[in-house]
């Protein structure tokens, strides 16, 4: 089981992320949410191994992936892209189908330097999606995208999810979308997990004042943006 | 004399290029991975490395020429080699002082997108040698350019290469020594011919380096 211990990281005097105990299910998706700059993506670059943390213990995550906030295209097309981040055999049948799944496979020769910021995304995901790991670790998987790319997104992460029995963990600016395609929810604020729930609790009763604003603010926002409705 | 292709002038034309294209080859085969470990690795001294190269890049040829001579003359530890007033020496000679340049050149221009690609590589758990292959090809147009640089820094090279070259006719005669010589001697017109060939080939470089740049511009 994936678990977090006394995780401790400071630049200088501040304190960016501050996680006593954190227990994930196996093949639980949980969702982070949290306003900018509370160590949403400090959490998950510490949990990529991609910075280290000043003290703590992360065990049980397995053979991790992990997708950066911000998306970044190979000089070269988009089938070689996806290629390059395999190994193994049936390479290219494997390609195929996660760029059908990604709606990216009419777009599969075109240099994938020359792609729009939404399809960038959707082909990082695609590059991880082609390889197995235990643990799926997504930074804002949805942000540069618009509806209708979100919709392939989501979708390719459920299937990929039903397929390799992983563990999801990713990250969002948006509770209504934490709500939509996670199991669990936590929220950051100042770096430390101030609600910890399954969507139906963490929208209706929060532990924490600052809770209570910061969903209150988005349900607000929903009512005047037209957004859809929070679980 | 150009038309009529004198034979020396061959010969010169020849060696040059043979020294210039080995120095740059190794050069480049040492400096650009060095330069993508430097740049990309976290280690203690990493700062004073690249000061070093820096430092390294500003070392007067005849400098480099002068520990190379010392290295290689008959009672220095690489005398029995009897490289001394060889072709090969020459390339000892301007690799020692191409690689910093190739090196630091490569440092800047990996240092463009380091963070993307290799937020991208740990994420998928790619080898190093894939992300080492990844970097060389997200930047192939700027490295080609520095492997233009490089050929054009060994083309240019008087000092280093006349200390330890020597400067013999039929063998180490390259053709920036033999302006030299022959300028001294009075025979301008040789040494225009050699000139022009000079510029030609600093143009034709020039020009490979504006096509390269022009092909990344239009890539990104």
């Amino acid at each position: 089981m994936p678990e977090i211990y006394h995780l401790k990281k400071s630049y200088g005097e501040k304190t960016v992320l501050s996680i006593e105990c954190l227990t994930i299910e196996k093949g639980e998706t949980l969702a982070v949410t949290g306003p900018n700059g509370s160590g949403k993506s400090t959490l998950l670059k510490i949990l990529s191994g991609f910075i280290k943390a000043d003290s703590g213990k992360v065990d049980g995550f397995g053979k991790i992936l992990y997708m950066p906030q911000a998306s970044y295209a190979f000089s070269m097309s988009v089938e070689k892209n996806v290629l390059y981040a395999m190994n193994g055999n049936n390479k290219a049948e494997r390609a195929e189908k996660v760029l059908k799944m990604l709606g990216l496979y009419d777009l599969k020769d075109k240099n994938a330097k020359k792609l729009s910021g939404g399809e960038t995304q959707r082909l990082a995901l695609a590059r991880l999606l082609v390889c197995e790991c235990d643990t799926l670790l997504l930074d804002e998987p949805s942000g540069a995208i618009d509806i209708d790319g979100a919709e392939y997104v989501w979708r390719a992460i459920e299937e990929y999810k039903k397929e390799n029995g992983c563990t999801v963990v990713f990250s969002t600016h948006y509770p209504s979308e934490a709500g939509k395609h996670a199991e669990r929810v936590i929220l950051l604020h100042n770096g430390q997990v101030i609600e910890n729930a399954k969507p139906n609790k963490f929208f209706k009763e929060q532990k924490s004042e600052w809770g209570k604003k910061f969903i209150a603010q988005f349900s607000v926002n929903s009512d005047e943006s037209g957004k859809e409705p929070l679980c | 004399m150009l038309r009529s292709m004198d034979r020396e002038l061959l010969q010169i034309l020849f060696v040059t290029l043979r020294m210039s294209f080995f120095s740059t080859l190794i050069s480049c085969l040492v400096g650009m991975p060095l330069g993508v470990l430097i740049e990309s690795g976290r280690f203690k001294g990493r700062g004073l490395i690249k000061k070093f190269l820096h430092t390294m890049m500003g070392l007067p040829p005849v400098v480099a020429g002068l520990i190379v001579y010392m290295l290689f003359t008959k009672y220095g530890p690489f005398g029995r080699l009897g490289l001394l007033f060889t072709v090969e020496v020459m390339v000892i000679a301007q690799c020692i002082l191409i690689i910093p340049i190739v090196s630091s050149l490569t440092c800047s221009v990996v240092s463009t997108n380091l963070n993307p690609v290799l937020q991208s590589t740990k994420g998928l758990r790619l080898s190093k040698a894939k992300t080492l292959r990844l970097l060389l090809n997200e930047n192939k147009y700027a490295l080609l350019s520095v492997v233009l640089t490089a050929f054009s820094r060994s083309i240019a090279e008087v000092g280093a290469v006349s200390l330890v070259g020597g400067n013999i006719q039929w063998k180490t005669r390259v053709m920036t020594t033999a302006i030299m010589l022959e300028t001294n001697k009075g025979n301008f017109s040789f040494a225009l011919a050699l000139g022009c060939v000079l510029l030609l080939i600093s143009l034709v470089v020039n020009i490979l380096v504006g096509v390269f740049s022009k092909n990344e511009k239009t890539e990104s």
